[in-house]
């Protein structure tokens, strides 16, 4: 019966419901045919959003939007643009990096979609990389965002499973850069091959200043990514602390530093910021719901029994779960498959002997597989309107970048658990 | 009669932004201050936290009807993408629509449960004794802001989802 549950959500988030009216209609048939008592449900839901943890991602969702608008973006790209600049495949590997770094800040995949985006898409067409082959390199990298730590997948999947959010932030970090090399040494591989890369008909917009002058210009931005994990693994402040610390950092850096940030950019950052959050917030909220429903039915621990009575062997259960979530995120958005489906195998993966936090860095690397497969690729649809090409021109390279880069990832992260585990336990994380 | 709701809806948005904006500064204040009293003041500002969740609370709930009101709520597009006939997508449009009137009246019933338990057992926080109340208000007008933009969305026939938007991740 709740397994229906889960079928209801995907046909009407398919069908085009809203995702938080869909988990609230599920949230309905759970509640008539467990036959739950309403009079402190959704109080248990308050009580699970009603968490300092959970500050962090408004905070960072803002810090995001702020550095878009604020120019924080701009200095980023320029930085690393010239970095690599005349390698070849160099601007698409800036785009991968820059996209890495902004992650470090933002914690949200569409935030550098939007900021890198808008900034890379142009010259990449002009140096002759094929529009539909930059969306798909723009929307892969952005999901660094995702692994990179702050991300707010991690802090959703660490409220909902009760996990370390600072172990959940390292666990990622080691996907996130063999992701980072994959599709660099990809980039590589595609241009000269696929297409050629036209160095001529660069405009060099930054050919007036020195790499001093560029480099100089960036610390501001370079110095963020510092101040937040260097807050939080120095012990220094909580996620939530260091989320706040780089909306005011942000602020500073885009009014006084850069110019970029007026008043009316910045009301208009915290009004988007603040939407962004509701819709998120109110997912959550019917998914604390519907997930106690099911705990308190052990659906989870139903499941666990029925599949390890089908498959013992580990390493197939893991496999078995690892397409399960590439399936769900196929077809379902990211933040259903965080809140809803990842809790809901845990105990699955915990009894194959797979730590928790491991299990967080899993469920990360799907996420940014499913975001990016079609046919419900939110980050794949959004790059393809930044980079104005049509979802059929982008659908191939990205599967191809999946297949070659992201597939790999997932499953050096799921077998060797040393590539999450290594840094949280080096940073006495967990 | 349409100039009439406009002008409430302007009103309404007004409103929304002021507090999506007064609860965004609280809880940044509020976070950045304690991290600041702790290592510059070295003071320990009691009930700080508590502040910053209840203003958290209001700003997700306000959050989540600015979404409705515009029409931004995450919503998996792939099958509108694929509708060209008008007429079979404002079908599809009035049956979401139908679906979002329901759920969110569920959302209300819900709330309605809430508060008939929590005035019967009044609730405070414990350091500054802020009224539970307060925090579940905010979840009780996000129900009924979501119910009257879905039925605006059933009435109208307007998308509840925007196409032009940029969604989050």
């Amino acid at each position: 019966m709740g397994a229906l549950g889960i079928l209801l959500l995907i046909v009407l988030m398919a069908i085009g419901v809203p995702v938080a009216w869909s988990f609230a209609a599920v949230l309905a048939y759970l509640v008539y045919i467990y036959d739950i008592s309403l009079t402190t449900l959704l109080l248990q839901g308050f009580r699970s959003l009603d968490h300092v943890i959970l500050l962090a991602l408004p905070l960072f969702v803002l810090a995001g939007y702020l550095m878009k608008s604020g120019g924080i973006a701009r200095r980023l790209v320029d930085f690393i643009e010239m970095l690599v600049s005349g390698r070849r495949g160099g601007l698409g590997s800036s785009m991968v990096v820059a996209s890495g770094i902004f992650g470090a800040i933002s914690g949200t995949a569409s935030g550098a979609v939007a900021s890198i985006g808008t900034i890379m898409v142009g010259p990449l067409a002009e140096r002759g990389y094929p529009r539909g082959y930059s969306s798909a390199l723009l929307g892969i990298s952005s999901l660094l965002g995702i692994l990179i730590p702050p991300s707010v997948t991690m802090i959703l999947f660490g409220v909902v499973t009760r996990q370390s959010i600072t172990a959940l932030f390292a666990s990622t970090i080691g996907p996130a850069l063999l992701l980072m090399a994959g599709l660099i040494l990809f980039n590589r591989f595609c241009v000269g091959r696929l297409f050629s890369e036209n160095h001529n008909s660069i405009k060099k917009d930054n050919v007036k200043f020195s790499r001093w002058s560029i480099t100089k210009s960036a610390l501001p931005a370079l110095s963020l990514p510092i101040l937040i994990l260097g807050g939080i693994y120095g012990g220094i402040c909580t996620p939530t602390e260091a989320a706040a610390v780089a909306v005011v950092a942000a602020i500073v850096i885009g009014f006084f530093i850069y110019k970029e940030l007026n008043l009316k950019q910045l009301k208009k950052s915290v009004i988007a910021a603040g939407e962004t959050t509701g819709t998120i917030m109110l997912i959550l909220l019917f998914s604390f719901m519907i997930g106690r429903i099911l705990t308190f039915e052990r659906v989870p621990q139903e499941m666990t029994e029925w599949i390890t009575t089908l498959v013992q062997n580990p390493l197939l259960i893991l496999l078995m779960v690892n397409a399960f979530l590439i399936l769900a995120g196929m077809i379902m958005d990211d933040l259903s498959v965080t809140v809803v489906i990842a809790p809901l195998l845990m105990p699955l993966v915990v009894s194959t002997g797979v730590d928790p936090i491991h299990y967080g860095a899993i469920v990360a690397c799907s996420v940014v597989i499913g975001a990016n497969s079609p046919p419900v690729a939110p980050i794949l649809y959004m790059a393809c309107r930044i980079g104005k090409v049509s979802i059929h021109e982008a659908v191939m390279p990205a599967i191809w970048m999946i297949i070659v880069v992201g597939m790999p990832v997932m499953l050096v992260t799921t077998f060797i658990p040393e590539v999450s585990l290594f840094i949280p336990r080096m940073l006495g994380a967990m | 009669m349409l100039k009439f709701f406009s002008s409430i809806d302007r009103a309404v948005a007004s409103v929304l932004n002021v507090l999506v904006i007064i609860t965004s500064t609280i809880v940044t204040g509020v976070i950045f201050f304690m991290v600041i009293a702790r290592y510059i003041l070295e003071w320990s500002f009691i009930g700080a936290d508590e502040v910053a969740l209840v203003s958290a609370i209001w700003l997700y709930m306000i959050g989540a009807i600015v979404a409705s009101r515009r029409a931004e709520h995450l919503v998996v597009d792939f099958l509108p993408q694929f509708i060209t006939s008008p007429m079979l997508l404002r079908l599809h449009q009035r049956l979401i629509a139908l679906i979002m009137v329901a759920t969110t009246g569920f959302f209300i019933y819900l709330v309605w449960n809430l508060f008939g338990f929590a005035i019967k057992r009044p609730q405070e926080t414990a350091g500054l004794g802020i009224p539970e109340i307060i925090p579940l208000s905010a979840i009780a007008l996000a129900s009924i802001g979501g119910f009257s933009y879905a039925v605006r969305d059933l009435i109208t026939g307007r998308a509840c989802y925007n196409s032009t938007k940029e969604g989050e991740q």
